[in-house]
């Protein structure tokens, strides 16, 4: 049968030892990642990481050097179960690709047609993004760089996906717009659709995603759900004694796993890496106040990516 | 059926884009025309262009596919047919051609639009196959324009002009130009970048006009599946007829092109 599901790969995306290489440079090396069925995954990277790469493997644009990509249990080498794991898609590419010369109407039109799938969710998009049937009326060349988004939006989930693949779908957009995307993109996750939203944005990642992965250098970092990559972190802890302050923190500055110890105005703010150890002591000394702050993912990311920051500030 | 519903799809979509530069495209053709055919008068009829054309050298006259046999003079027919072979007709033909390639393909691939078409279950061949016909339709266009054109001028003249071999020769133009098209396509399907892929492909198309007009080239193998080969306006206005076999090696180079075009672009990284 056309597009055979092969049940060993039936997670919504599977790239399995994926390899990109150009010449003698790696843009994507050995690269394996599994998306569940209905999972939404955050895909983060700074520029040149090979984000863009990999979600060009993803939807067959690129050839893997090695490896293998499925989509919908479907092997995206295979042309024939390539397009019906296309069918099943949905993409929102950079909005830099809509054609400027066309109306978004006769854009979602065309582009609905070649889906083979009915707009089935236009109206409702339209209507939570807020895009007026003036704006869909003119080129989309004298639109807004915030309503091109919109309609970028809307051709790659107006035909209910049961894949979207987004990348930087926030970019242009104002606050309320993309208070409105986080909304229809919890909606589609809630009626079981998978979501792959590449960003670098981390506030958003961190909002939507059930987990992350990290790609540096053409490389997955870390692969996790947010919870335990921050379990992993040093947590941020800020304590104030209500007596016997220098003894206080002597004995916290002698607890191993704490680093950073610094005084502002009356707190003691430090790093622990081995949190329990670091609640029994407090517990024993005579705390006024307490306040452990869980690592953001500006944290995590910074964590992962902090040799390359070095290296880009030295090379500069 | 599926891909020639997406063929077609893709066709009307690019036309849709691409009729108002069309428009223009083909009514400047026809505008080209009239005007060389109402000034025929003011430019000293017959007398006057035969004693221009005798003083061309022969090189020239073959460079311009241009009366071979004076001895039979230079009338207002062949100077009509002239214009099908004119430097500004033919250049803005095959310019017309490598555009539409160049831009259907590298120009889709830089823009990025491509992926919103092919993220869709669209085959690659058959997004090809929809541009390249939009380009053959185009040219088709551009020539039946350019024959408008002149059919208008020449009601002008006072003369009983052949307009259905003119006609003829508008139809050998646009399978001349389909057949650049074909090669234009090729090239671009190799090509990410539509700088590089329109010089080649006007690389080919100059390089198989000059070939052509070299005797040796010209009467060897390379010479008979060279498209220009086959475009001698003025004998076709003169006999009334086109080369039969001519017609097939333009439609050869036509679907060679675009086939072969649709294989490769099917099989390439996009990026």
């Amino acid at each position: 049968m056309m597009g055979a599901v092969n049940d060993s790969l039936a997670a919504a995306i599977a790239l399995q030892r994926v390899s990109k290489r150009y010449g003698e440079f790696d843009a994507v090396s050995d690269l394996t990642l599994r998306v569940e069925t209905g999972e939404v995954l955050g895909f983060l990277g700074p520029n040149g990481a090979g984000k863009t790469t990999t979600i060009r493997l993803l939807l067959g644009f690129l050839r893997p050097t090695t490896g293998t990509v499925h989509l919908l249990g479907h092997d995206m080498a295979a042309p024939k179960a390539a397009l019906y794991a296309r069918s099943q898609l949905g993409f929102v590419p950079d909005v830099a690709g809509l054609d400027p010369t066309v109306t978004g109407l006769s854009l979602l039109d065309e582009l609905a047609q070649l889906q083979r799938r009915p707009p089935v969710d236009r109206a409702l998009l339209l209507d939570a993004l807020e895009l007026r049937d003036p704006d869909l009326r003119r080129p989309i060349g004298q639109l807004s760089r915030g309503t091109r988004q919109k309609i970028n939006i809307v051709q790659g989930m107006q035909h209910r996906p049961t894949l979207l693949i987004l990348d930087e779908p926030t970019e242009g957009l104002d606050p309320l717009a993309k208070r409105a995307l986080f909304k229809l993109l919890r909606k589609t996750q809630m009626r079981g659709a998978t979501i792959f939203f590449s960003s670098h944005v981390l506030s958003e990642v961190e909002e939507l995603c059930d987990r992350v992965a990290l790609i540096r250098g053409g490389q997955l970092a870390a692969v996790d759900r947010i919870d335990r990559l921050r379990a992993q972190m040093q947590r941020r802890v800020a304590v104030q004694f209500a007596t016997n302050v220098a003894e206080s923190a002597a004995h916290l500055a002698a607890l191993p796993g704490i680093v950073g110890l610094t005084q502002t105005g009356g707190r003691w703010h430090f790093l622990t890496s081995d949190l329990p150890a670091t609640l029994r002591l407090l517990a024993a000394l005579p705390v006024a106040d307490v306040a452990i702050e869980p690592p953001s993912l500006e944290e995590i990311f910074f964590r992962y990516y902090r040799p390359e920051v070095l290296h880009d500030a030295g090379t500069e | 059926m599926q891909e020639l519903s997406d063929v077609w799809l893709i066709f009307r979509g690019t036309l849709r884009r691409k009729r108002a530069s069309l428009f223009w495209f083909a009514l400047s053709v026809a505008a080209f025309h009239w005007l060389v055919a109402v000034s025929f008068p003011a430019l000293g009829g017959v007398e006057v262009v035969t004693s221009v054309v005798r003083t061309f050298p022969e090189g020239l006259r073959s460079l311009l596919k241009l009366a071979p046999n004076l001895q039979a003079g230079f009338g207002v027919q062949d100077y009509l047919a002239f214009t099908w072979i004119h430097p500004l007709f033919i250049g803005l033909g095959a310019a017309f051609v490598v555009s539409r390639a160049s831009d259907g393909l590298t120009g889709e691939i830089e823009r990025s639009s491509i992926y919103l078409v092919l993220s869709r279950p669209v085959q690659r061949w058959t997004f090809v196959l929809g541009r390249a016909a939009e380009m053959v339709l185009g040219a088709g266009v551009v020539s039946l324009a350019a024959w408008g054109g002149l059919g208008i001028g020449a009601m002008a003249l006072p003369y009983e002009l052949p307009l259905a071999n003119y006609l003829l020769a508008a139809a050998m133009a646009w399978l001349l130009f389909a057949a650049l098209g074909g090669g234009a396509f090729l090239i671009a399907s190799f090509f990410s970048r539509t700088s590089t892929s329109s010089a080649l492909a006007i690389a080919w198309t100059l390089s198989s006009f000059v070939l052509d007009v070299i005797p040796q080239v010209a009467s060897s193998l390379i010479g008979l599946i060279n498209p220009w080969h086959y475009y001698f306006p003025q004998e076709i206005v003169a006999a009334g007829s086109i080369d039969w076999a001519g017609v097939l090696v333009l439609l050869v180079w036509l679907f060679s092109g675009v086939g072969t075009a649709g294989w490769v672009f099917a099989r390439r990284d996009l990026a």
